[in-house]
C-alpha cells in the first residue's frame, strides 16, 4: 500500500508529515534534480508515505511540481491525502478536482482549523465531503489537533463515499465520456481530460475522438479548452465554498496590518537590513564566531588531550600526526561550525514558517531578475559570509530550480570567514603594520567578489541557464507564528545531515590531504620529533643582541629559520612609536655542526634541519626546537605541485611550487592555506595572518616581496584573489555534492569557479604589472 | 508614465490599476503558454474579481487577492491580462 502527501505550497503540508511519521523517515534527493525526497511510515502501521514537493496543479509549471504530478500519475499510489488550507480554500481545492478525475482514493486533511474563527469563517467538513465524495477530516497540523483521526481514517480503508464525481456541465462531461471510452490506459478519466486541453502529457496517445471533442467545445465556449476547463473547474468550487463556507465578518487581518509596516514603501527595505544585520551578527558576526572560538578552543583541547594520551601508550610520531593534524584538523575545521550552523538554521527557519521569507523574495525581486537570481539568493550570499557550508545549505530555500543551482554555485564566492586570514595575510606582507590598509583590503575583497558573482551569474544566464527567467508568480502566505517542534525538527534535521558529511566524506578528504603531506614517494614520513636546541639561550640573545631586557609575549614575537648555514633568530621589537622597528636575523647557530651530531648511518641529503620558536607558557621558557626530516618540501603533494607549478606562471610570474601546494591545501579549510605557506616557507606553524611580512623573507615565497620581485603587489594580489574565488574547500563542495544531488554537477561547478578564479587573476596579474610599469615610467 | 487613473466601467490592463482598485477579468492572453496555464490554475479566469492589494516597494512586483488568497505576479506578466474597473 502506497500513500501519497500532496498539497499547495505553504498548506502544511511538512508539518503534517512530520505528525503522521514522527522520526520515522527517510531524507533523500529525487533523482536529477537539487530537491529533497522525504518518505516515512505511518506512526502505528506499515503503511509507507512519500512526501511529495508542493503543487498547485497537476500542470506543472516547475521541477517540484513535475516531480509531484509524475509520481503521482506514474507510481499508481493507492491514496492520496490532500492537504488543503481551510484559508485559502478556493485555490486549493483546485488541486483537489483533478486528484478526484485519477483512479486513486482521495482523503481531504482540512489543515489550519485553528485559524478558520480568527478569520471569522466557518466551514462544514461534512458539506465538503458530501459535495466532494471523498473523506474530509478537519486538522490543524499546528496544534496537532485531528492527526489520530487522520490516521484512523487512514486505517479504516473506507475512503471513498461515492462514485466518481461528475463536477462538470452535461455537454462536457458528454465529451470527456466518448474521449474515455476510447482510451484504455490508467487514470482514463484524466486523461480523456488532457487529451481534450492537448496537454503535452499524453501526446504520444493519439486519439481522433479527443481532437472532435476539443473542437467541439471550444465552439461552444469560445475560447480554448484548457482556459474553459480552468474556468469550469473554479465554478465547480465556487458553488461548493458557496454550500460549505460561511463569512461571518470580513475583518482587516493581522497579516494585511503587518504588511503595512514590513512592505511599506519606505520601511520595508530598512526593516529588511536591519534582519539581515541581525542575523549577520547572530550567525557570522559577534556571536558566531564567539561559538567558533570556543568549538576551536575545545577541539585544540581534545587534540591536545589525545596527543598525549596516545604519547603515553608510545604510539609513534606518525600516528599523533594522522589522528591530530589529519583527523582531527579536518573534521575539527567542519565541526568549530556546527553552533554557528544552529544559530543560523533557526534564523531562517524562522524566517520561513513565519511567511517573511517570501516576502524578500517579492520586494527583491525586482533587482534579482536581471541577474536571472531571485531575492532569495540574498540569503546564502549573507550567511556565505561566515561559511560557505550553511549559505549553500540555505539555498534550499529557493523554488526555481535554476535559480537555486546558480545560487549553490555562486555562494562560494563570497570570502567566508576562513578566507579572511588569507586576505589579512596578504594586506600584511604588502603594507605591513598598517591596519587601515588591511581593512580597506579585506572590504575591498567583498566589493570585488560581489562583481565577481554579478559577472559569474550574467555568464550563467546566458550560456549555461538559459532561456527566460522563470515568471515570478507566488503566493504571499499569511504571516505565522512558528513552531517551536517544527523549527527544532528542522534544525536538527539540517545539522545532523552536516555532522554526517563532516564524519565521512571530509574525514577521508583530510586523511588524503594529510597523506600526500606527510610522505615521500619512497614512503618516508617527513616529519620528525622535535628536540631543543640546548646550546642556544634565546633569552641571553635577546639582551645581548636587541637590548631587550625581556621578552614580552605580548609584543615581542620571536622567529627562527635555517638559511645559508646558519640557524638565524630574529625579535620583532617596537621603537617609542610603537611602530614595528626593523626585522633583523642574526646568527645564533651553525647549521653544520647540528647536523654533525646525527649520526652518519641516518644521514640523508634529502633531509633538512628546520627549527621552531617555541614559548612554554607554563614555566616562562623560551627556547629553539629543531627537527631533522624531510620536510614538506620533499612530500608527495609537494612533489605533484612542482609539476603542476608552471599553471601559476601566468597568474604571479613563477612557475612557485609553495604557492600550488599551499592553494591545494586550502581544499581541506580556506585558513589552512596560512599555515600550509607558514610551514612551507620554513618557520614551521609558528606564523599567523598577520606576519606576511616575515613570510615574504622566505627564499621560496621572495616573489611576495615587494623588496625583491618589482612584481610582488601584482603578484600576491592576484594569488589572493585565485584563493579566494577558486574552488571551496572539502566542507563547501560536500554541500554543494549535495545540494545539485549529482556529483557530475557538482564537479563542473568546481570546475567552472576553479577556472573563472584562473582567469580572473591572471587578469588581474596582468592589468597589476602593467600598472607597476607605468608607474615605474613617470 | 502612466495614463491617469482607470474610473469604473473603464476597461484596459492589469497593470494600469493603481492600489486599492477592484477590477473583473476579461481575458487572458500570453504567448508564453507555459504563464498561461499557470495563471489560469491560480485561478485568474473570465469574470474572476482581483483586487490591487500590495506593491512591492520598489514598484515591482504586485500582489493582488483572488479567490480569498494573495498573488503576486510581476507587472510584465499583468500587461496580458483585460480587465474592467469594478471600483
Amino acid at each position: 500500500m502506497k500513500v501519497v502527501l500532496t498539497g499547495n505550497q505553504n498548506s502544511g503540508k511538512t508539518t503534517l508529515f512530520n505528525l503522521l511519521t514522527g522520526s520515522n523517515q527517510k531524507v533523500g534527493n529525487w533523482p536529477g534534480v537539487t530537491i529533497e525526497r522525504k518518505s516515512g511510515k505511518i506512526k502505528g502501521t506499515d503503511v509507507e508515505i512519500v512526501d511529495l514537493p508542493g503543487i498547485y496543479s497537476l500542470s506543472p509549471y516547475t521541477a517540484e511540481e513535475e516531480i509531484s504530478r509524475n509520481f503521482i500519475i506514474n507510481e499508481n499510489p493507492d491514496l492520496i491525502i490532500n492537504i488543503v488550507d481551510a484559508t485559502s480554500l478556493e485555490r486549493s481545492l483546485y488541486l483537489t478536482t483533478q486528484l478526484l478525475e485519477l483512479d486513486a482514493e482521495v482523503i481531504v486533511a482540512l489543515n489550519m482549523a485553528d485559524l478558520l474563527a480568527k478569520k471569522g469563517i466557518e466551514i462544514n467538513p461534512a458539506a465538503l465531503s458530501e459535495a466532494l465524495g471523498v473523506k474530509v477530516v478537519l486538522i490543524s497540523a499546528l496544534k496537532s489537533q485531528g492527526i489520530d483521526e487522520l490516521i484512523n481514517t487512514v486505517k479504516s480503508w473506507e475512503y471513498k463515499e461515492k462514485e466518481s464525481l461528475k463536477i462538470y456541465p452535461a455537454a462536457v462531461e458528454k465529451e470527456i465520456a466518448q474521449v474515455e471510452e476510447k482510451l484504455l490506459i490508467k487514470h482514463p478519466r484524466f486523461a480523456a481530460v488532457k487529451l481534450i486541453e492537448g496537454d503535452n502529457l499524453y501526446k504520444e496517445e493519439s486519439c481522433v475522438q479527443a481532437e472532435i471533442s476539443r473542437k467541439t467545445l471550444e465552439s461552444i465556449y469560445e475560447t480554448d479548452a484548457e482556459e474553459m476547463f480552468a474556468s469550469l473547474r473554479y465554478d465547480f468550487i465556487v458553488k461548493v465554498r458557496e454550500k460549505v463556507v460561511t463569512v461571518k465578518e470580513k475583518k482587516e487581518t493581522i497579516t494585511d496590518k503587518l504588511d503595512k509596516v514590513f512592505l511599506n514603501k519606505y520601511a520595508a527595505i530598512p526593516i529588511f537590513a536591519v534582519i539581515m544585520t541581525l542575523i549577520y551578527v547572530l550567525s557570522v558576526g559577534v556571536v558566531g564566531s564567539l561559538t567558533v572560538d570556543f568549538v576551536d578552543g575545545c577541539v585544540g583541547s581534545f587534540s591536545d588531550l589525545v596527543a598525549g594520551w596516545l604519547d603515553k601508550l608510545n604510539a609513534s610520531g606518525i600516528i599523533i600526526s594522522l589522528v591530530c593534524d589529519g583527523i582531527i584538523a579536518g573534521v575539527g575545521a567542519m565541526l568549530n561550525f556546527v553552533p554557528q550552523l544552529i544559530i543560523m538554521f533557526i534564523c531562517i527557519s524562522l524566517l520561513e514558517v513565519t511567511g517573511y521569507m517570501n516576502r524578500i523574495a517579492f520586494f527583491l525581486d525586482r533587482v534579482f531578475k536581471k541577474f536571472g537570481l531571485s531575492g532569495k539568493s540574498l540569503i546564502p550570499f549573507i550567511v556565505g559570509s561566515g561559511c560557505s557550508v550553511p549559505g549553500i545549505m540555505a539555498t534550499r530555500t529557493i523554488d526555481s530550480e535554476n535559480e537555486k543551482k546558480m545560487t549553490i554555485l555562486l555562494t562560494p564566492f563570497i570570502p567566508c570567514a576562513a578566507k579572511l586570514p588569507i586576505i589579512i595575510m596578504f594586506a600584511s606582507a604588502l603594507f605591513p603594520g598598517n591596519g587601515l590598509v588591511e581593512g580597506l583590503i579585506s572590504a575591498g575583497s567583498y566589493f570585488i567578489a560581489i562583481a565577481v558573482i554579478l559577472i559569474a551569474a550574467l555568464i550563467l544566464k546566458r550560456f549555461v541557464y538559459k532561456g527566460e527567467s522563470s515568471a515570478f508568480i507566488s503566493e504571499l502566505p499569511e504571516y505565522k507564528l512558528p513552531s517551536f517542534k517544527y523549527v527544532a525538527r528542522d534544525v536538527l534535521e539540517k545539522i545532523w545531515s552536516f555532522i554526517k558529511r563532516a564524519g565521512t566524506v571530509i574525514l577521508l578528504c583530510s586523511v588524503v590531504i594529510w597523506v600526500l603531506l606527510s610522505f615521500t614517494w619512497t614512503f618516508k614520513y617527513t616529519d620528525a620529533d622535535a628536540q631543543t636546541l640546548e646550546d642556544v639561550n634565546v633569552v641571553e640573545i635577546a639582551k645581548t643582541e636587541f637590548g631587550l631586557e625581556e621578552i614580552d609575549p605580548e609584543t615581542n614575537r620571536v622567529f627562527v629559520k635555517n638559511e645559508d648555514g646558519f640557524i638565524k633568530l630574529a625579535i620583532q621589537t617596537f621603537d617609542e612609536n610603537g611602530d614595528e622597528a626593523q626585522l633583523r636575523y642574526v646568527d645564533v647557530y651553525k647549521a653544520s655542526d647540528l647536523l654533525n651530531t646525527i649520526d652518519e648511518s641516518l644521514r640523508d641529503d634529502k633531509k633538512n634541519i628546520s627549527v621552531e620558536y617555541v614559548f612554554d607558557e607554563e614555566t616562562s621558557e623560551h627556547s629553539i626546537e629543531w627537527k631533522y626530516a624531510y620536510g614538506v618540501e620533499n612530500s608527495i603533494l609537494a612533489s605533484i605541485g612542482k609539476v603542476f607549478s608552471w599553471i601559476f606562471y601566468p597568474m604571479i610570474g613563477e612557475a612557485n611550487w609553495g604557492a600550488a601546494v599551499s592553494a591545494v591545501q586550502g581544499l581541506v579549510a580556506k585558513e589552512q592555506v596560512v599555515a600550509s605557506m607558514s610551514v612551507i616557507g620554513g618557520f614551521g606553524e609558528s606564523l599567523t595572518e598577520t606576519d606576511g611580512a616575515v613570510l615574504v623573507t622566505s627564499p621560496v615565497f621572495s616573489v611576495f616581496n615587494p623588496a625583491v620581485n618589482r612584481f610582488a603587489q601584482a603578484a600576491s594580489f592576484a594569488f589572493l584573489l585565485f584563493n579566494l574565488f577558486s574552488a571551496p574547500c572539502f566542507g563547501a563542495i560536500g554541500a554543494m555534492r549535495r545540494e545539485y544531488g549529482s556529483t557530475k554537477r557538482m564537479l563542473i561547478a568546481v570546475g567552472f569557479q576553479t577556472g573563472l578564479a584562473y582567469i580572473i587573476s591572471c587578469l588581474a596579474f596582468g592589468i597589476g604589472v602593467l600598472i607597476t610599469l607605468l608607474i615605474g615610467l613617470f | 508614465m502612466k495614463k491617469s487613473t482607470l474610473k469604473p466601467g473603464e476597461q484596459g490592463h492589469l497593470s494600469d490599476l493603481k492600489k486599492g482598485q477592484v477590477a473583473k477579468v476579461l481575458a487572458l492572453h500570453s504567448d508564453n503558454k507555459a504563464l498561461r496555464r499557470r495563471l489560469l490554475d491560480m485561478g485568474i479566469t473570465k469574470g474572476v474579481e482581483v483586487t490591487i492589494k500590495k506593491i512591492a516597494p520598489l514598484g515591482d512586483p504586485i500582489d493582488i487577492e483572488l479567490r480569498g488568497y494573495e498573488l503576486c505576479i510581476r507587472k510584465s506578466d499583468m500587461q496580458n491580462i483585460d480587465i474592467e474597473v469594478v471600483k
